[in-house]
């Protein structure tokens, strides 16, 4: 299916690379031209209007959904030698994104085996803890940051700078992960009816 | 049938082939590539390549080639990435501008979707993806008529200037179509339902890993989601407002009520939901350069 996609998404830049040349030297419409916008009209109300996206013709489905009762959402936490727990700052993921990796956990992480989990985990845990590392040395790396600085292009969602009110001074020594559940009235109304449930944990060996 | 024939004619010209400043089509082209640039350079693409081989094990191979990827190799993607960032600047620039977009178009296309391949092949609102059709679009016309060193006096009005502006101004539009009209495909009118935007508001405002820690941004939410007529307001902005978004490209009432309206539900839903909407400065798009700058010289 990806390669049907390139197809029509190149027949785009073939019949654009056509109309492009067609009308180097004319006023006016041109049967290429025609083409052109014709193909990239149907192509993209094709995509949008069907639901199947061919990027970068796509479906923009925000928000296009109701809140299921209950709400379930992962939440990664990093625990030290004594196995205190600590809240990761979503820029110590980089150049992971937050919500791309949560995405990616829920989809993919559990149709790993234990072996392929535990190598995940040990790559997040050595990105995570060079973070701490640095920051707490005073010497933060925001990859994303790095070039724009405060001008950066923000991500899609905020989250929360924990570490900007303080970098865990212990060495993280594992991860691990958490299905937070609860239903959006019940908590409304009490902040703690969450129910908590420990899915995966690693320790580094 | 003829008549209907001629009438559709007559009105696929005025909309894409009515004279139209060189002066707007080059603005597209800069605010596209410096919008592009800006994205680019707030994020790292190119070390998402070399993730682990257990993030590509679920990733669909026809996935991969459909975008020219090759897991593993860092260095590589670093060395297209600064070819984009030279291209975009040069595209914003006006140095060799057509081709400075088509190159830039095509690396993008093999670059942004670095972002998400190993959990979507579909990186929209990533801050790439019309970008990638208007880079193309701008690329394929004569964008590079006025805003380049060396230019001359700015080209008369021609309808060549008219067809990639008005296409580039449709793709941004149809993010807001579609945005409107997947919400009714995928859950129907009772998406609009009051008590469902009152959860989404609290869904945003309560899971406290999506939110900045400034307290404004735990505040609007829970305060719209209290009032059952605001969410009835958020619901029709939500569908309503976003469907009649087509209209902007072809209608300049359109783009005086709509466009404005569209920065007011950005800053309400990044207060409120905290989502940032990367695109909104391509909205400068709608904007009549043209006649921007020659108030402004009659007043100067």
């Amino acid at each position: 299916m990806g390669l049907v996609k390139a197809l029509l998404f190149f027949g785009f830049v073939a019949l654009g690379l056509l109309a492009a040349f067609s009308s180097r030297n004319r006023e006016g419409s041109s049967y290429a031209v025609n083409a052109f916008l014709v193909y990239s009209i149907v192509l993209g109300l094709g995509a949008g209007l069907s639901q199947h996206e061919v990027w970068p013709f796509s479906t923009w489905p925000l928000v296009a959904g109701t809140v299921s009762k209950p709400v379930t959402h992962p939440r990664f936490v990093a625990i030290d030698s004594a196995g205190r727990e600590y809240q990761i700052d979503f820029r110590a993921w980089e150049p992971l994104e937050f919500d791309e990796l949560m995405a990616w956990e829920g989809l993919s992480f559990f149709r790993l085996d234990t072996a392929s989990r535990d190598r995940v985990a040990a790559y997040l845990l050595s990105i995570i803890e060079r973070a701490r590392e640095r920051w707490a040395a005073g010497s933060q790396v925001d990859y994303f940051r790095r070039y724009l600085g405060p001008l950066s292009a923000p991500l899609f969602l905020g989250h929360p700078s924990y570490w900007d009110i303080a970098v865990p001074a212990q060495t993280f020594v594992g991860l691990r992960l958490y299905d937070e559940t609860w239903d959006v009235e019940e908590r409304s109304r009490d902040p703690s009816k969450v129910s908590r449930k420990l899915v995966y944990e690693y320790r580094r060996p | 049938m003829i008549i209907v024939r001629k009438s559709i004619a007559r009105l696929w010209t005025r909309a894409f082939f009515t004279p139209e400043p060189a002066l707007n089509l080059a603005c597209a082209r800069v605010i596209f590539a410096a919008h592009a640039l800006w994205v680019l350079l707030s994020r790292d693409l190119p070390a998402l390549s070399s993730l682990p081989p257990e993030f590509w094990l679920h990733v669909d191979r026809s996935e991969l080639w459909r975008y020219f990827i090759v897991p593993g190799h860092p260095e590589l993607e670093y060395g297209l990435q600064t070819l984009a960032i030279v291209a975009l600047l040069c595209a914003t620039l006006g140095v060799f501008p057509r081709i400075a977009c088509f190159i830039s178009a095509l690396l993008l296309y093999h670059l942004a979707p670095l972002e998400t391949i190993y959990w979507s092949p579909n990186p929209y609102q990533r801050g790439f993806t019309v970008s990638v059709l208007a880079l193309f679009t701008l690329a394929f016309s004569r964008s590079g008529d006025a805003l380049r060193p060396g230019s001359g006096p700015s080209p008369p009005p021609s309808s060549v200037y008219c067809w990639p502006l008005r296409l580039v101004q449709l793709h941004l539009a149809e993010v807001y179509f579609f945005s409107g009209y997947a919400k009714l495909y995928r859950v129907g009118i009772h998406w609009m339902d009051p008590t469902n935007l009152r959860a989404w508001f609290l869904e945003f405002n309560l899971e406290d890993q999506v939110h900045r820690l400034s307290p404004i941004f735990t505040t609007v939410g829970p305060w719209i989601a209290d009032h059952w007529l605001l969410c009835l307001m958020a619901a029709l902005f939500g569908v309503a407002a976003n469907l009649l978004f087509l209209t902007v490209p072809f209608s300049r009432y359109a783009r005086r009520l709509l466009v404005p309206d569209a920065m007011f539900f950005h800053l309400m839903v990044l207060l409120s939901l905290n989502i940032f909407w990367i695109n909104t400065p391509q909205l400068l798009v709608y904007v009549n350069w043209r006649w921007l700058v020659d108030r402004l010289r009659v007043k100067a």
